[in-house]
């Protein structure tokens, strides 16, 4: 049940109607009819995955009790129990993830070296969303460990923070800390949250459906064909996948967004206009932030105060663990490890060079001016563009085929009545560069957020009007949902 | 107070998304029929030439075999009916039984060769013939088309309450007829003979079985094209891809339905002229300009012989 489909929006409707009727200021009421949506949404994805779910909840609220009462008086049996969260929930992950990759290349190997005859096959059903909820899971109890936050023992609270059926298929990633306090008020109907969750998620409907499904028929074409093409095509099938990465997950998060604040709930935001980063690093700051931000607070920072002593070295050594860490958490593919890879080098350069460069700014007065920033833009979105190449490749064989046939040189560019089908893609993607635009800019110049009524219900109407006109509403799922 | 208002303004929403449904339609219409007399031989509208403009005796129906292998020049100065190609790349049964009704209901050609393929009633369903089917959603529905659209679902029968569904992803289409050379000659589109793909050669195992909805509507258009006095031929073109498809229960049920209804059907997937003969076809199941020019010829030949 995705959220661009007919189905998602009579479920949502039969949901919010009595949770804002029957169930109105019952925190407990609203809990558990949110918690049984998500595990019927969630179930509506593959019921075969629900125990799992249920157990992980389950033992998860337990080990966070046992965390917290043992904290003070035998801190050593709560840090066991700490890590014992940490690696149920990364041992959950592997099993799921991991394991059958590496059964696979290791059987693979010893196939080559002869010592078997034909490779074993592990057939492991991935759940749907499990790097997200796993990833709440072990927050939750570090979180705890930590004192930052006090262990939940509203079970129905609890279940609805790792159920939550907004994020649990591809985040955002929440933090304990942050959601499960609002679950303790009961929510009445907000009328300015229902319209910012309306205007946010008929946003990232535009996305999904006017640019990511409209502009994918470019990218699957070349890549999936990409003897067939040319360096020119390859480029400009790069440049696509990007925007079409972009806008689905982004699609995706704006639609997240909107549907919990039209519940009533707050949820983290998960980017921050990446088009607009100046290096890469910058760029990571703006993109899927829930998880930079996840995996920069329970792995970088441990990492640096650990490597503190080595200087820049041990920077540069968090740095890259802490990438390559976001490279595998996408899944069992060694095209991930080289994504990972990629972006600690750019990172380690970027931090190498931080100094002589903001030197540099400083000396030209170059800092905000537009002929020192658009390149810089310009370059940061073909790095990421080409990490987003390595990243969607199928295996290193279909990589190393992308790289060889760049080799072979420049031509006409493939369109074959792509681009026609495209223009509305394209037309979208304009749109969505000069709102980010706008944005980043902070220009006084609004539409769905003006100060004025009228501007507001007619930009809404027109916005509607334009997704049922250009969206693709045929489209396949969102990109997030196979990690 | 603060919830009212919110209605209100939501209820102007809707009203203001309506009145641009509403202008859509017009727009549209306007764009798509402008385009048509313009460019009445562009490749993308070959679909609407044949439900809006088409007058010829003789149309050519169906899918990229349709378009790629029947020469209307030929037919025309052979058969001496004015001749006209309405086929459409990835225009599967469905597409064919709404586009024939379509154009049965404003005209009556003399002869439609309808090509198909002979597993056309299986059950595959092929999402690509959902998709090209839009290309009909902004004529009236008709009885065929209901059916269709039951089938597609009801999200899809509730969407096309609104004409900027209707419409989706139309308007590149329209436009591009303006400025686009992609021209047929009268909806034929030759491929170029300089090149082969042997890729798709082997052997295929068919669908086994039936679709229901397909074969009731493949019957019913049939008998709608007989009563309103238009003979329809039905030809399966060459294939270079070996199948068991003629052993099928589809194949069994689509010679029957012919023989019954006494349509003629030329059915050349294994024709010795053709069947195997690399140097006729672009592709596994498309032939080459030679190869079209030879198999119009035949069909000719075959259509003279049983009509």
């Amino acid at each position: 049940m995705v959220f661009n489909s007919f189905i998602f929006w009579i479920f949502f409707a039969a949901i919010i109607l009595p949770y804002y009727t029957v169930f109105r200021g019952k925190a407990n009421w609203q809990n558990g009819w949110l918690l049984l949506a998500s595990w019927f949404f969630y179930g509506y994805a593959n019921w075969k995955m629900i125990p799992l779910l249920l157990i992980a909840t389950g033992v998860f609220y337990w080990l966070g009790i046992q965390i917290e009462r043992h904290s003070e008086s035998e801190p050593k049996r709560a840090s066991l129990l700490s890590t014992l969260g940490v690696i149920i929930g990364i041992g959950i992950l592997f099993y799921f993830k991991y394991l059958g990759f590496l059964v696979e290349e290791f059987a693979a190997l010893l196939e080559k070296m002869g010592c078997i005859d034909s490779k074993p096959a592990l057939r492991i059903v991935m759940p749907v969303g499990i790097s997200f909820f796993t990833f709440k899971l072990i927050g939750y109890t570090i979180d705890i460990h930590l004192g930052k936050i006090k262990a939940e023992r509203d079970a129905l609270a609890f279940g609805t923070f790792v159920s939550f059926f907004p994020t649990i298929l591809s985040g955002p990633i929440d933090r304990p800390g942050e959601f499960l306090p609002q679950l303790k008020e009961g929510r009445s109907i907000d009328y300015d949250n229902l319209a910012e969750g309306l205007r946010r998620f008929v946003w990232g409907l535009f996305l999904k459906v006017c640019i990511a499904d409209r502009i994918t028929s470019y990218p699957n074409a070349v890549f999936g064909n990409v003897s067939y093409h040319n360096t020119t095509s390859i480029i400009l099938a790069a440049v696509l996948y990007a925007v079409e990465m972009y806008a689905d997950f982004a699609g995706y998060s704006e639609m997240a967004i909107g549907v919990s604040r039209m519940l009533g709930l707050k949820i983290r935001e998960n980017f921050r206009r990446p088009v607009f980063a100046q290096n890469v690093s910058e760029y990571w700051r703006r993109w899927h932030m829930s998880l930079t931000t996840w995996i920069t607070d329970y792995v970088f920072m441990p990492l640096n105060i650990a490597f503190r002593d080595w200087g820049k070295w041990g920077l540069y050594l968090a740095t890259s663990i802490n990438i390559i860490l976001i490279g595998l958490w996408h899944g069992a593919n060694w095209t991930f490890l080289f994504f990972g890879i990629y972006h600690s080098i750019l990172l380690i350069l970027v931090a190498a060079t931080e100094k002589g460069r903001k030197a540099f700014e400083k000396k030209h007065r170059l800092k905000g001016r537009w002929f020192y920033v658009t390149p810089r833009r310009i370059l940061t979105f073909i790095l990421v563009s080409v990490g987003l190449v390595i990243f969607r490749a199928k295996g290193l064989s279909d990589l190393g085929a992308i790289i060889s046939q760049c080799g072979k040189g420049f031509g006409p560019v493939f369109t074959n009545g792509l681009l026609e089908i495209g223009t509305l893609g394209l037309l979208s993607a304009v749109i969505l560069f000069l709102k980010e635009w706008k944005d980043e800019n902070q220009w006084n110049i609004h539409f769905l957020h003006s100060e004025h009524a009228w501007i507001r219900i007619l930009s809404m109407a027109v916005m509607i009007a334009f997704i049922i006109f250009a969206g693709q509403w045929h489209g396949g799922a969102f990109i997030y949902f196979q990690f | 107070m603060k919830g009212l208002r919110f209605l209100i303004r939501c209820l102007i929403v809707v009203a203001i998304v309506v009145i641009l449904d509403q202008v859509c339609h017009f727009a549209m219409d306007t764009i798509r029929k402008k385009a048509l007399l313009a460019k009445p031989d562009n490749y993308e509208m070959t679909s609407y030439y044949g439900v809006e403009m088409a007058t010829e005796d003789l149309l050519v129906l169906g899918p990229s075999t349709a378009t790629h292998h029947y020469i209307p020049s030929v037919l025309q100065d052979s058969l001496h009916m004015s001749a006209r190609n309405v086929g459409k790349d990835g225009a599967f049964l469905y597409c064919q039984i709404c586009q024939l009704s379509l154009i049965l209901e404003r005209y009556v050609p003399k002869l439609v060769i309808w090509d198909l393929s002979d597993d056309c009633l299986s059950h595959n369903l092929d999402w690509g013939d959902f998709l090209e089917i839009r290309d009909f959603w902004p004529y009236p529905l008709n009885d065929f088309s209901k059916a269709i659209l039951k089938e597609i679902g009801p999200a899809e029968q509730a969407a096309l309450h609104s004409w900027l569904y209707r419409y989706n992803s139309k308007l590149p289409e329209y436009l591009f007829a303006f400025v686009s050379g992609r021209n047929s000659f009268r909806g034929y589109v030759p491929l170029p003979a300089d090149a082969q793909y042997a890729a798709g050669i082997g052997t295929a195992k068919a669908a086994e079985n039936l679709h229901p909805l397909k074969v009731e509507l493949f019957e019913k258009v049939l008998s709608y094209a007989r009563d309103k006095g238009c003979q329809v031929v039905l030809v399966t073109s060459p294939r270079l891809a070996d199948d068991d498809v003629q052993q099928s229960e589809q194949y069994r049920k689509l010679c029957e339905i012919t023989e019954r209804l006494g349509i003629p059907y030329f059915n050349y997937h294994k024709d010795p002229r053709f069947f195997g003969n690399l140097s006729l076809f672009r592709d596994a199941d498309h032939l080459n300009e030679n190869g079209a020019a030879l198999f119009t010829h035949s069909v000719i030949q075959d259509i003279r012989r049983e009509i």
